[in-house]
């Protein structure tokens, strides 16, 4: 029994060290964007694998040797994609473009799964039906007559326009998320609010979607990362209009007109990750409950 | 109940407050035409780096904004893919710009099939055409039916060019004024670099869109009468699978064979290859006429290069090919509301201090012969030496009426897939191992699609055939007598 | 007034009330359709219209300019089927998913397991680190990993030299095989996180008193494992397969921007040839029509894999905790 416990440990400590290293590896392509945008362009074009741009020592680290610091690393290429390749727009474009489809998917999906959830009602398995069975359908190319649609709308000059494309249609996971839950909430709830004489819409804002704060948590991290990472759709509907070019966008369209500006491009990834890096990093539980409630239902 | 309305307006104000911003972005346009009714906001659209942001025709136009201050210009820049899918997206949801400078991929053809583009005759001043030397106008080129649509942005006369590297040359022990002349000299120079310089190869070739052309700026040389299309104008049919193009192919791959080519570049365009190129990863590149302003203005000022002709096969062969299509010109939208005010843009990008600074300040050899006498950057003056001794004018098929018709139904028809650059790429990446098969197919899908084209216009009651495309007298060693 | 007496005070009042019901529930319904309304709207623009649309303009064919004028009947469909380009993509499509899948799967609930045991500390940690890839915009990703594995000078091939795993340069994106390795080796990079946390939503629905009593019975972790966990996890196997297919059948961003079907469309996938023959003009205009023939085509076998998969969960998914 007492020899069984050291190998547990060395074990336990193997396991540690892979799963570090691992998780290192598994991160280092950001890492990697992250310390290119510091460097210049004939740096990366030579194939270096050094973590910091050329130039470094330790010794920079300290205070007083800053200066030297600020000189090594190219902060001209955050410059160059900020100002001059407009990555200041875009990221602006992707946060109000993702607000925007978050609002709308909300409004959306709540009130849609309220009403499946807790009411029954001439038409609702019509309804029902109606969506699974388009789910099912092998459907053709269908962003085409979507493109039609929001120019006939006129449109396809706003960021309007590039919402309703990315918002519209029907999110059948977040309406299966709200429906399962609010069907949760006992219909005492309901009664009590009654009571007080509140009104059907009245009791959906005041008392049931208070309730379902978790769900509307998931679904604003989950559809906004999903926003926030579009590319099809905004690719469509902005490649022609540079001011309306979301951050995924964006960058495929600097790297098309500046082939060679390779770090540069590494800043421009680097602005694009960090606020979603950061926005997942203090959101993530609700992200993974999320998903997790999404795999179960 | 307070509290009840209070979150109700705050959500409805939420939303009100978004979708206001949301169409702040459409409405700012429209407000800028609105508010001032006497200032005119005209759309620039261009594939050309000249108009950039802050690069020389960027600059021009701002002059003429100072010259015309009730005009406004927004200019756009677009390259390459990004500019085709753009002008497609804005022509179809009807939104072309005022004026716009497409890439090679839309020739006039393509543009008056799908009605984008007007004349200018009437818009421009009266003198416009003898601004430009003889022969600079020709029907299917910048005139439809008589109409003018454009103009030459660059000098006429154009192609390829070979641009190499001094320093390297020098350090690989080489002579640096003394270029390889034959394909022989170019392998045994690529490999003395590829070998002596770590982290160089002798040439830098972006297969992903010039493999073909490439290999058909290689078997120029040998086939003076075939053009960067792949059409023989002597014989009057495309000719991919001459034995010349098999043979300037066969060089290609020996090249490769060596290790001689940046292994980069099997997967790059055009861009990144010049990239890999202006970093001195690379000695030699065969590149167009713009490489020089781009190495000057766009790559951070190459050093130490410099260009001369083509390599030839043999010793003693002349190096001779055919004018490059005019690109990057400017085009007046059909769809304008602003026409006059375009037609000045139009003329102030035309102008003689236009092309004059053009050449001094953007490194661009200017369409009016007489003006690129001034040239004191030295590579540039070398390019148009090159261009001097050895392009030569084609004859233009498209100058009849009938035979343009032909050209236009040809671009409505569906391309060869594989193309001619694919096939060339794929040989070179060793994928393709039949790629003498796959460009016959290609060429008799070719010259298939041309004779579709012939009959589609005969139907359409236009009297032509092949021989408006033959011209059995033209051997390609001098300018075809246009007549 | 505690909740209870509450309660009973109302049901105490509504029993005593007459119920209207028709005129209450009547209410109610209309409440319900306005709730729905948003929805049914969005549905009949964005979710009808372009599905039946879309059937519309395969029988035509159309450059995308205006409205399609110009009827094929069934012709872009035979020419679909008939086209070796398109079914080479099918062919890299079904590779790429394949891979995906039988690469992901396993080995995203192995390391669940291990980030669900207790022996492992710093779980969270962990979990966060294997999901950071999925949150980065796909897009971007392609245009970094690009540079990742350039031939010369990238850094992997870079840092493998360094390591003296290779004496020279690998060929990713050049090589038509080698550039699928790399597609793939991304695509589980990219999709790996969010599997791991579905296999712990699995792992965590799991009752833990039939675990004791393995344990009591002397089955080890091994036992275990084999004997409890995966049985009682096959019908979050079907689900996480479905989905992890689904979603490699349709990737897009990804090729577009790290290998764009290259090298000689040895990483052509089907949603890049759709994408190409609608958007991208090479010598001639778009074919709408041919593009959304194609994805029809596309479109019934994504149904078929569903129906599959559906009939999967509605056998297997029953003993769903």
């Amino acid at each position: 029994m007492v020899s069984h416990k050291p190998t547990k440990k060395i074990v336990s400590v193997l396991l540690h060290l892979v799963f570090l290293i691992v998780t290192f590896i598994w991160v280092y392509p950001l890492i990697w964007t992250i310390s290119s945008s510091f460097k210049s362009n004939r740096e990366l074009f030579s194939g270096t694998i050094s973590l910091f741009p050329q130039g470094f020592e330790w010794r920079m680290l300290l205070p007083q040797n800053w200066p030297e610091l600020s000189e090594i690393f190219h902060l001209s290429n955050y410059v160059k994609a900020w100002s001059i390749a407009n990555f200041d727009q875009y990221l602006m474009n992707s946060l109000l473009f993702s607000v925007l489809v978050v609002i709308i998917t909300i409004v959306l999906c709540s009130t849609t799964g309220y009403a499946l959830g807790r009411y029954t009602f001439p038409g609702k398995s019509i309804f029902m039906g109606a969506i699974v069975a388009t789910m099912f359908l092998p459907a053709g190319y269908t962003i085409i007559p979507v493109w039609q649609l929001i120019n006939g709308l006129s449109l396809n000059e706003s960021l309007a326009g590039l919402v309703l494309a990315e918002a519209g249609g029907t999110h059948v996971l977040y309406i299966l998320l709200f429906t399962a839950y609010f069907r949760g909430i006992p219909k005492e709830l309901e009664e009590a609010s009654k009571m007080d004489g509140a009104g059907f819409l009245q009791t959906f804002i005041r008392v049931m979607l208070p309730m379902a704060k978790p769900v509307i948590a998931s679904t604003i991290i989950l559809e906004f990362v999903s926003a926030w990472n579009s590319f099809f759709v905004p690719l469509i509907f902005t490649i022609h209009r540079p001011d309306l070019r979301t951050i995924g966008v964006g960058m495929y369209s600097f790297v098309e007109d500046n082939a060679s500006e390779l770090s540069a491009m590494a800043a421009g990834a680097t602005i694009s990750f960090i606020p979603i890096v950061i926005v997942f990093l203090l959101f993530q539980k609700y992200f993974v409950d999320g998903i997790a409630g999404a795999v179960k239902g | 109940m307070k509290k009840n309305r209070s979150s109700l307006i705050l959500i409805a104000l939420l939303l009100f407050v978004s979708i206001l911003s949301a169409c702040s972005n459409s409405a700012k346009g429209k407000e800028e035409n609105g508010k001032n009714s006497d200032v005119v906001t005209l759309k620039l659209l261009s594939s050309h780096g000249q108009f950039n942001k802050g690069n020389y025709g960027y600059r021009q136009v701002e002059e003429f904004m100072k010259k015309y201050p009730n005009i406004k210009v927004d200019v756009t820049f677009a390259q390459g893919n990004n500019f085709n899918d753009t002008l497609l997206a804005l022509a179809s949801s009807n939104d072309l710009p005022d004026v716009f400078q497409p890439t090679s991929k839309y020739p006039l053809n393509i543009l008056v099939e799908n009605d984008w583009v007007q004349p200018l005759d009437e818009l421009l001043p009266k003198d416009f055409k003898s601004r430009f030397p003889e022969g600079s106008f020709a029907e299917g080129i910048n005139l439809s039916e008589g109409k003018l649509y454009s103009f030459p942005r660059i000098i006429g006369k154009k192609g390829q060019a070979f641009y190499y590297h001094t320093d390297l040359l020098k350090e690989a022990g080489l002579d640096p004024n003394n270029p390889p002349q034959t394909w022989d000299e170019l392998l045994q120079a690529s490999k003395q670099i590829t070998n002596k310089i770590k982290g160089v190869f002798g040439l830098a070739i972006p297969l992903d869109d010039q493999a073909g052309l490439t290999a058909l700026s290689l078997a120029s040389s040998l086939q003076p009468t075939l053009d960067t299309t792949g059409f023989d104008y002597q014989k009057g049919k495309y000719d991919f699978n001459s034995p010349n193009v098999v043979k300037s192919i066969d060089f290609l791959l020996k090249l490769n064979q060596e290790g001689v080519i940046h292994p980069n570049s099997y997967t790059q365009s055009l861009t990144d290859s010049q990239g890999v190129w202006a970093n001195k990863q690379a000695a030699f590149m065969i590149n167009a006429h713009h490489f020089v302003r781009v190495s000057e203005f766009e790559l951070g000022g190459v050093k130490d290069y410099d260009v001369t002709k083509i390599p030839v096969p043999e010793k003693g062969t002349t190096y001779k090919q055919l004018a490059t299509s005019a690109d990057f010109n400017a085009y007046l939208s059909s769809t304008t509301k602003h026409k006059k005010e375009a037609a000045l843009l139009i003329d102030w990008l035309s102008s003689e201090p236009y092309f004059e600074k053009q050449v001094t300040d953007d490194l661009l050899l200017s369409p009016l012969a007489k003006v690129d006498q001034i040239i004191d950057n030295d590579q540039l003056k070398n390019l148009a030496k090159v261009y001097e001794e050895t392009v030569i004018e084609r004859p233009i098929p498209e100058s009849n009426k009938s035979a343009f018709e032909v050209k236009k139904i040809e671009s409505t028809l569906p391309a060869p897939q594989p193309d001619f650059n694919q096939i060339v790429q794929g040989a070179l990446i060793g994928e393709l191992k039949d790629w003498k098969g796959e460009l016959g197919k290609l060429n008799d899908f070719y010259n298939q699609r041309f004779e579709e084209a012939i009959k589609k216009a005969k139907s359409n009651g236009e009297d032509v055939s092949k021989d408006a495309f033959t011209f059995p007298d033209f051997d390609g060693t001098r300018d075809y007598d246009q007549k | 007034m505690s909740a209870e007496t509450m309660l009973d005070r109302e049901q105490a009042i509504l029993k005593k009330m007459p119920k209207k019901r028709s005129t209450l529930n009547r209410k109610e319904h209309i409440w319900c359709y306005v709730f729905l309304l948003p929805q049914i709207i969005m549905f009949l623009f964005f979710t009808l219209w372009p599905i039946i649309a879309s059937y519309y303009y395969s029988f035509f064919s159309w450059n995308g300019i205006g409205w399609p004028s110009e009827m094929v009947g069934m012709q872009n469909f035979i020419e679909v089927i008939k086209d070796s380009n398109f079914l080479n993509a099918f062919k890299n499509s079904v590779i790429y998913t394949f891979g995906l899948v039988v690469i992901v799967v396993p080995s995203s609930l192995v390391v669940a397991a291990i980030l669900n045991s207790p022996k492992l500390k710093g779980s969270v940690f962990f979990r966060t680190a294997f999901f950071l890839p999925v949150i980065l915009t796909m897009a971007i990703i392609g245009i970094v990993m690009k540079n990742i594995f350039a031939f010369q000078g990238g850094f992997l091939n870079s840092i493998l030299e360094k390591m003296g795993l290779i004496d020279t340069p690998i060929n990713w994106l050049g090589n038509t095989s080698l550039a699928m390795v790399a597609l793939v080796i991304v695509g589980v990079w990219k999709g790996f996180g969010i599997k791991v946390i579905y296999w712990l939503a699995g792992l965590q629905s799991l009752p833990k008193d039939v675990y004791e009593a393995a344990q009591i019975d002397g089955a080890n972790l091994f036992q275990r494992f084999l004997h409890i966990t995966l049985p009682l996890l096959v019908p979050f196997l079907v689900v996480i397969t479905f989905l992890q297919t689904v979603w490699a059948f349709n990737v897009f961003d990804l090729v577009k921007t790290f290998t764009n079907g290259g090298p000689f469309f040895g990483t052509d996938v089907v949603p890049l040839y759709i994408y190409r023959h609608a958007f991208e003009v090479s010598g001639g205009l778009p074919r709408m029509g041919y593009a959304s023939a194609a994805g029809i085509v596309y479109g019934i076998a994504t149904m078929l894999i569903s129906i599959v998969f559906g009939l999967l969960i509605r056998k297997y998914g029953g003993n769903k905790v």
